[in-house]
């Protein structure tokens, strides 16, 4: 399992991967938007989990970078949008693309590993 | 404080316009009603000579036009207004009438749409409103069909016969709908502009009429709690005036038309500068809880991660100790955040809440003040499944103003033993919480008045805590009110509310 993890906050980007690799999956990190729409456009992953409030652009903004090379459906199936901000707008925002949405920080570190890890 | 005594200009000061009962169409120049200010109604000369223009430039002739003019006459809001306009027959030949009101500088508009039987009331968005008033502005044809409205976020059934007005102060959209798809002829068309002729004015009267009404809502307002009492008179006869009204040496006369008006400093003012810089920094200080909690939770949330992470690699039993230490820790920070920006929260959702456990919570928030005081929270064993429906927020806003209340006055008063109970009772429908402590009572006379705003015995006191807390009690469809145990010592507080609100009970 192929998975990009998005996320400027550097402890949580590493703990996350540490413990997706535990569980045997493949980890690749990236910590801003531009940097993360050239590997997504360079390389395959099965999952990518992407937090909203990058440095430099939107983690909507990487998505809709993403539809040149995935369909709606995979968009859909392939991203995980994580958050600390849940306003009204966010979640309609998150609801327009079909992704799941999960708000930081994580009440359930299992579940929210598990959601991550779900073969597609 | 230094009075400056001048002659400010005031302008549009005091006509009050009001739309009055004119059965038949004769116009008297110099009608006005004499009653007291804010009741009082002028219906100024210029209005009387645009009306009369009016007549003579329009074809009065036609009926329709009478109607509608006598219709207006007749109303007295904005709804009335439309409501009248249905039953005018040209008007009941459509399903729906909308209209959408832009204040112009706002950024939402109002979409009110009327059916013969009920009327919605939604917010647009000002950037839609503009889209498509400019579409209805550039097109010489009344008639639109749903391609208009393609990409927009009204819902308009059918094809529309469409005008915009641009008013002074506003920009209004006036449509007409039969909830069909078929075209308008152009007899329709022609009808519909002569018919709509008259219908900006009337529109930019009641709209300018209430928006007047809410400035002397306001202005009473501010004037009632404000630094100057004022008092409005007319050859001596008295239209207006505060109840704190004092005539001081130094006051400010100033004379209006006939009206002689005269301004003083307001000493009996029950609060000072120092409540509203208070009130301010209370909601500043909301708001930079709210930015602090989302700037927080991030960085904490990754150490949580990387603590539960080296807790399960490590090996050492000291380190693990430590390490299980430092996630308590974060743990912590994270619920004192969460508590706080729940108080501070100005959203008014309707949530699930363990009554047992938000009391739990209150108290932890306000662990400073009620250090020395023993804290009890008794419950029924059937309180303990009880689920209330309601808004969170406030019922912490209630519990923890009379929680500090409790505490401050057991304080002060020196009290041996000091204690707070919670006591949550469950009744058929409703549940109540009283905040009981061992301090002094109420005292017979102030019972009256705690409730009222700006009243306090302390010094440096608002006032406002109890006023707030008993609104926000009657918001929740529950009460707030103090049990009066005669001359028993101890003071207890008694929250009820009901076990759900629906959408009808909560009212703003």
């Amino acid at each position: 399992m192929n998975i990009l993890v998005i996320e400027d906050e550097i402890l949580i980007q590493q703990s996350l991967k540490l413990l997706l690799q535990k569980k045997g999956a493949t980890v690749t990190c990236c910590a801003n938007g531009k940097n993360a729409i050239t590997m997504i456009k360079n390389q395959n992953f099965d999952k990518i989990v992407c937090d909203l409030m990058l440095q430099d652009i939107s983690g909507f903004d990487v998505i809709e970078e993403s539809k040149h090379k995935y369909s709606k459906e995979e968009i859909q199936r392939k991203f995980i949008i994580i958050t600390a901000y849940c306003s009204e707008q966010v979640t309609k925002q998150a609801q327009n693309y079909g992704c799941n949405i999960l708000k930081k920080p994580f009440n359930d570190i299992q579940k929210a590993l598990d959601l991550m890890l779900l073969a597609t | 404080m230094e009075l400056i005594n001048s002659q400010p200009e005031l302008k549009h000061g005091l006509h009050f316009y009001n739309l009055s009962n004119e059965n038949d169409l004769k116009f008297n120049n110099k009608f006005i009603q004499q009653n007291t200010i804010p009741n009082h109604k002028v219906i100024s000369d210029k209005y009387f000579s645009f009306i009369e223009k009016k007549f003579r430039k329009q074809n009065f002739t036609s009926s329709i036009l009478k109607d509608i003019h006598h219709k207006f006459l007749n109303s007295k809001s904005l709804d009335q207004y439309l409501e009248n306009l249905f039953k005018i027959n040209y008007f009941k030949s459509f399903k729906t009438i909308h209209l959408i009101i832009h204040e112009k500088g706002k950024v939402s508009a109002n979409h009110l749409e009327f059916k013969s039987y009920a009327k919605t009331c939604t917010q647009k968005d000002v950037s839609e409103f503009n889209k498509l008033f400019f579409s209805i502005k550039k097109s010489k044809n009344r008639s639109f069909g749903q391609s208009t409205l393609k990409g927009l976020n009204f819902e308009i059934l059918g094809t529309i016969i469409a005008r915009e007005f641009s008013l002074p102060k506003y920009n209004v959209i006036f449509l007409l709908s039969k909830d069909d798809f078929l075209p308008q002829s152009q007899s329709d068309i022609d009808t519909f502009n002569i018919v709509t002729n008259s219908i900006p004015e009337h529109l930019n009267h009641i709209l300018n009429f209430e928006y007047n009404q809410k400035l002397i809502e306001r202005i009473q307002t501010c004037i009632q709690y404000g630094m100057f009492s004022v008092a409005v008179s007319k050859r001596n006869k008295i239209y207006y005036q505060c109840k704190n009204h004092h005539n001081f040496n130094n006051s400010i006369n100033i004379q209006y038309k006939d009206f002689d008006i005269v301004i003083n400093e307001n000493k009996d003012r029950p609060f000072d500068d120092v409540d509203i810089f208070h009130k301010e920094r209370i909601t500043l200080l909301g708001d930079l809880l709210n930015t602090l909690r989302h700037e927080l939770s991030n960085p904490l949330f990754g150490l949580k991660l990387s603590t539960e992470l080296m807790l399960i690699d490590s090996l050492d039993n000291n380190q693990t100790m430590f390490i299980q230490e430092i996630h308590n820790g974060i743990v912590r920070c994270n619920d004192i955040l969460h508590s706080f920006s729940t108080l501070y929260n100005h959203s008014e959702t309707k949530i699930s809440i363990d009554i047992v456990k938000l009391v739990d919570e209150v108290f932890t928030l306000t662990k400073s003040a009620t250090r020395q005081i023993k804290k009890i929270v008794k419950f029924d064993n059937n309180c303990e499944k009880i689920k209330l429906i309601s808004n969170e927020t406030w019922i912490v806003q209630i519990l923890f103003n009379l929680i500090i209340n409790s505490a401050q006055e057991l304080l002060n008063s020196n009290t041996i033993k000091p204690q707070i109970i919670v006591e949550i009772s469950k009744q058929p429908k409703h549940i109540t919480l009283k905040v009981i402590d061992n301090g002094p009572a109420v005292s017979q006379q102030n019972i009256k008045t705690i409730f009222n705003a700006f009243y306090t015995t302390k010094n440096k006191g608002t006032g406002l805590g109890l006023y707030i807390s008993k609104n926000l009690a009657k918001k929740l469809s529950g009460d707030l009110r103090y049990i009066n145990q005669q001359n028993k010592q101890g003071a207890i507080f008694e929250l009820s509310l009901p076990l759900e609100i629906t959408d009808e009970h909560i009212s703003y």
